[in-house]
């Protein structure tokens, strides 16, 4: 059923999509609103419309196995600089994955940022989470070679869980003359889980017949992200870590002796090590990530999960890029032979910037194990071992 | 005559000997001695510096960097250019908002200075501040279809900086020499 905000968001993108083939230029509007003597305002978005089609199973968009649609985001910031070394800046965010996100409208971001000097600098307000190559612009289609991300760590469902903070991060660049330099940032604050979210979707999917989700908590999180950029021009090495450590959800079981809340106090930690090598129209990227959940009732187990990937991409010119990567997933790294339990995936993509701001991108995924799919309801039978995945999608941005 | 073991015999050596103009054995010195290696090395990496500078310098051949007047600098390090093209230096020190803009025509003039200042092709740098402006943490450089109108911008905006072929009309900016 289409709702009014579905409306809008596809007449926002039919606009845009006709504004192209008339010819018209997109070009980050640089308005005077606080008249000709304040500070210009930079206005820039993005609109994002992919399609899906798996072979065997419904994964990320809603129906897939027979091509889904629902795979769209669009995010409009504006920013400025009142005072010196002031920025403020925000940007309204949208989107629909398959079951989650359903075009809510929420604030992706809205901060004010003080710079003292290259070293230190503080942000404030609504955040973007940093973490390994691509946390903080997971779902930025235009940034990016690939149309979906290592999915075991850049889970496109699961943004409101990893994307965006309420409180604030100390930032800086501190030189290290002959071994080049090394940039941090350090952060603390609330994530709120959505009801239409990742988190609630993998909790409902896991629940027995007779349970629902009740409602998810906000909670804390501290972590940080450390880059060392090397004196080879175009590497670097990072390290990012995080804990959460109180997650709550509060769920129902129906029991033949009445309604049962059970306890699911949870501490969340992760690690993420990456690399990356940018050389000449090459860049070579490599990450790892560890995730660890402790339940505290003695009764559940803790879980450790992993991935990693190896990536390459290559610029033939300024309209084409191609790229390919290889990523496994282990949900359980006592079970690494459960392919209900892990995700290998090989991807080719290829990229076509038809201007500075149409974008338009094709690729093919071949996975074996079925351990993100989350969705039991729609993926009643798993765990197969040898399935494909189309994805095609196009970006207006400026 | 006879080769036959050097003066360095006692210790194992097994390098020939070599004569001069009167046939008197004189030792002789193999590659890899300690002071022919580290001469040789100083030799390469002077070279290696002398082979980098000189294409730092080739690659802004041609492009001059040019700031709004207001900007309180005559000069810039290269390693501090880089600093302001990657992001890492937002304001000037007097806390002046830095503003990049970037000539934007056809023919890519100054790609080639671009990716030498900033380590990062054409392409690479567009993506790059796409994702700074989509993640909250950057402002997106403005981008000027030509040489006259990229100076224009930089003379009416304070904190501007801009890479302009060195041919262009230079009015009203100021130019800064690469230290």
């Amino acid at each position: 059923m289409k709702t009014m905000k579905d409306k809008i968001i596809r007449w926002l993108a039919v606009v845009l999509v006709l504004a192209a083939i008339t010819g018209a230029r997109l070009q980050a509007a640089d308005l005077k609103l606080f008249g000709t003597n304040g500070p210009p305002v930079d206005f820039h978005g993005f609109v994002s419309q992919g399609f899906l089609y798996s072979s065997d199973y419904n994964y990320l968009g809603d129906n897939s196995s027979k091509g889904s649609f629902q795979f769209t985001e669009a995010a409009l910031n504006a920013s400025f600089n009142p005072l010196p070394r002031t920025r403020i800046s925000a940007q309204a965010f949208t989107y629909d994955v398959g079951d989650t996100g359903k075009y809510d409208v929420i604030l992706d971001y809205a901060q004010v940022e003080f710079t003292f000097n290259d070293y230190f600098g503080i942000r404030a307000g609504r955040i973007r989470r940093p973490q390994g190559l691509y946390n903080d612009i997971q779902d930025v289609d235009v940034a990016r070679t690939f149309i979906l991300l290592p999915q075991g760590i850049y889970d496109a469902r699961w943004r409101d869980f990893y994307v965006s903070l309420d409180g604030g991060e100390f930032f800086g660049t501190i030189p290290l003359k002959l071994a080049g330099s090394l940039s941090y940032e350090f952060y603390g604050g609330m994530i709120n889980p959505s009801m239409d979210g990742g988190a609630a979707l993998e909790i409902s999917g896991s629940l027995p017949a007779s349970g629902q989700l009740d409602s998810i908590d906000s909670a804390e999180e501290f972590g940080g992200q450390l880059w060392w950029n090397t004196p080879v021009d175009g590497l670097r090495f990072g390290a990012a870590g995080g804990v959460v450590p109180v997650f709550n959800f509060d769920t129902t079981i129906q029991t033949p002796g009445g309604p049962f809340n059970p306890n699911n106090r949870n501490e969340a930690a992760f690690q993420q090590y990456s690399a990356e090598y940018l050389w000449k129209a090459w860049t070579f990227q490599s990450e790892i990530y560890l995730r660890d959940y402790y339940p505290e009732t003695a009764t559940m187990p803790d879980t450790h999960l992993l991935t990693w990937y190896g990536s390459v991409e290559y610029r033939f010119n300024k309209w084409f890029e191609a790229g390919g990567y290889y990523t496994e997933y282990y949900g359980d790294l006592t079970q690494t032979d459960n392919s209900l339990l892990y995700q290998k995936d090989a991807a080719l993509a290829l990229r076509f910037d038809a201007t500075e701001w149409w974008t338009f991108k094709i690729e093919g995924h071949y996975i074996r194990g079925t351990g993100l799919l989350q969705d039991n309801a729609d993926n009643p039978v798993q765990g197969d071992n040898g399935w494909w995945m189309l994805a095609i999608k196009t970006t207006f941005s400026f | 005559m006879k080769m036959r073991k050097s003066i360095d015999s006692d210790r194992g050596d097994t390098w020939p000997l070599s004569y001069d103009a009167t046939c008197r054995a004189v030792p002789k010195r193999g590659l890899f001695r300690a002071p022919e290696i580290r001469t040789v090395l100083k030799m390469i990496l002077a070279c290696a510096v002398l082979f980098v500078g000189a294409q730092k310098v080739a690659a802004l051949e041609g492009v001059v960097v040019i700031v709004n007047k207001s900007v309180p600098a005559d000069s810039i390090s290269a390693a501090a250019l880089k600093d302001i093209y990657t992001g890492n230096t937002k304001y000037w020190p007097d806390g002046q908002n830095v503003d990049i803009a970037l000539l934007d025509d056809e023919t890519g003039t100054t790609d080639a200075a671009l990716n030498e200042v900033s380590g990062m092709g054409a392409s690479y740098f567009r993506t790059f501040w796409q994702r700074m402006v989509f993640s909250g943490r950057g402002q997106q450089p403005d981008r000027i279809g030509d040489a006259a109108s990229l100076v224009a911008f930089v003379a009416s905006t304070k904190g501007a900086i801009a890479l302009v072929p060195a041919d262009a009309d230079l009015k009203g900016v100021k130019k800064l020499e690469i230290k």
